[in-house]
């Protein structure tokens, strides 16, 4: 099965241990939140899986090791964005096109893949705009779609989702779900676990869960020690199935009030 | 601190850094949530460090620069030191701080946002992104101003850290007298803390009102309805269900239970 595997990566910050031989798998098709509290190094396997640092341990693709230095190629499977400062002075149409940087494309396939996203996403009357101009939620739709654009396998993002909208977010899942992108979403919020499968929750430098994310979140009591809280309609549902009106966790607030008020 | 705007204009290519003649007050003493203003462009009115085209700005009492005290949605923008004590030592230089103490007053700021010691010499470059907020709070507590303004402070933090900075906001309210201003685009998390909100969108102000009127439909054609009052006035759309105003999930849960075994 298609794979991306991360195996007994550790990796070190100056004297700070950030991971500790966390083995992961993320199955090409199945979309993986993670979440993790602040230190637990969830930054850290973006910035692992950009490329940017060192580690023991390998990154498996496939069933291929990814040579450490060989970061064309990883860049080839994955790419990630990261939740930095994005405040380039370029055009929207030029940043498209870098994207597709080592893509080793011939120009008419690069005019291809940018006619395709720029339908999909709406994006033509804002080509000849500077991303410097843009608002937060803008530059971040941008920062995503320039990744997306080079038809990778895996789109690793660092807790960026809670800097845009809801449409736009789901928009995104969509177009992943329709290109075969795999999502791995590591967030702060959530609510957005819920448009995962999968769930990994991080915690003191290793994994304190992995699963499908709807009976993670039901190990309610370990979520909050943990520091995190429960989306919406998942506590609603926890908390009311107590009280015997839910016997089942729903994720829709319409089938949540034709299940309360039968 | 309270922070009078007067027909301020501002002009921007950004609509979050535009102010179309602005009147609005920020009470001293309370925790104000705002919307589609860049608490950046607050911090350099107040800071002058941006000039206003027009239109006056009255700070009541009148401050120093460093009772302004900001903290960014980007922290790593804000630092320009190696250590976490070396920018606290910058600010009390800068700033002109007399502390007797700095290693004390350095050590009560990091307690303070729920960090220990061992952040004292800690390189800000290897600060994890919710760290990184916290020291940037506790920079901002070393120096004490009167205004503490957040800009997309919760973005990045759990629920846990939240909550925690939530109690401290309104600790440093009622205890200290501090304003405290957040500039966010989700006011779910702030709900139960805030005192009033204002709502900007391409320079001008929209809404504005109190915790008492959060369930104000126009305040949501600006920014996302929390889940809760989404949920409560669904409820009501397709089966009539009048539950009250909740803002808590445990008073909404108490309130369908009773509501569901009254028929």
């Amino acid at each position: 099965m298609e794979s991306l595997v991360l195996q007994n990566i550790s990796v070190k910050l100056g004297e700070n241990v950030v991971l500790d031989k966390l083995s992961l798998e993320f199955k090409k098709k199945y979309n993986t939140s993670i979440i993790g509290p602040g230190g637990s190094g969830k930054t850290t396997i973006c910035k692992l899986l950009n490329g940017d640092l060192k580690y023991e341990g390998s990154i498996i693709i496939n069933g291929v090791q990814i040579a450490e230095d060989n970061n064309s190629l990883l860049k080839k499977f994955v790419r990630v964005v990261l939740n930095n400062s994005y405040n380039k002075n370029s055009l929207v149409i030029d940043e498209l096109f870098n994207g597709l940087d080592g893509c080793n494309l011939d120009y008419e396939e690069e005019e291809k893949r940018v006619k395709k996203v720029v339908k999909y996403f709406k994006l033509q009357d804002l080509l000849e705009n500077k991303i410097s101009t843009f608002t937060i939620q803008e530059k971040y739709y941008i920062k995503i779609i320039k990744e997306l654009i080079s038809g990778c396998d895996y789109l690793v993002l660092d807790d960026i989702f809670i800097n845009m909208n809801i449409k736009d977010v789901k928009k995104i899942i969509t177009y992943c779900k329709q290109e075969n992108i795999t999502l791995i979403n590591i967030t702060s919020e959530m609510e957005y676990v819920l448009e995962t499968e999968n769930l990994v929750v991080l915690y003191n430098k290793n994994i304190a869960m992995v699963g499908d994310t709807i009976e993670c979140l039901k190990e309610e009591k370990l979520l909050r020690r943990l520091g995190f809280n429960l989306p919406f309609l998942v506590d609603l549902s926890i908390q009311l199935g107590y009280y015997g009106l839910i016997d089942k966790v729903i994720v829709n607030d319409g089938k949540m009030i034709e299940a309360i008020w039968k | 601190m309270e922070i009078i705007l007067k027909d301020i204009v501002c002009n921007s290519t950004k609509a979050d850094k535009c102010l179309n003649k602005i009147n609005y007050t920020f009470k001293e003493n309370s925790i104000n949530f705002c919307s589609g203003l860049s608490g950046r462009l607050l911090r350099d009115l107040l800071t002058l460090k941006k000039q206003r085209e027009s239109g006056f700005i009255f700070v009541n009492p009148n401050g120093r620069l460093s009772d302004i005290g900001y903290v960014g949605n980007n922290p790593l923008k804000e630092f320009n030191c190696k250590t976490v004590s070396e920018q606290m030592v910058y600010f009390k230089e800068n700033y002109h701080l007399k502390y007797e103490n700095v290693t004390e007053k350095i050590k009560d700021a990091l307690l303070m946002v729920g960090l220990n010691d061992s952040f004292l010499n800690r390189t800000i470059s290897t600060l994890s992104t919710s760290e990184l907020k916290k020291v940037s709070l506790a920079c901002v507590l070393f120096y004490n101003p009167q205004v503490i303004i957040v800009d997309y402070f919760e973005k990045g933090l759990n629920y846990k850290d939240i909550d925690y900075f939530k109690k401290l906001f309104k600790k440093l309210k009622i205890k200290y007298g501090r304003n405290i201003i957040i500039c966010s685009d989700n006011i779910s998390n702030y709900l139960d803390v805030l005192d009033e909100y204002v709502i900007f969108n391409n320079g001008s102000l929209e809404v504005k009102g109190t915790n008492k009127d959060l369930y104000n439909n126009l305040i949501y054609k600006y920014i996302e309805e929390p889940h809760i009052i989404k949920f409560i006035n669904l409820a009501k759309k397709k089966k009539g269900i009048n539950l009250d105003n909740y803002i808590d999930i445990k008073e909404l849960i108490k309130a369908i239970y009773r509501d569901v075994e009254n028929k």
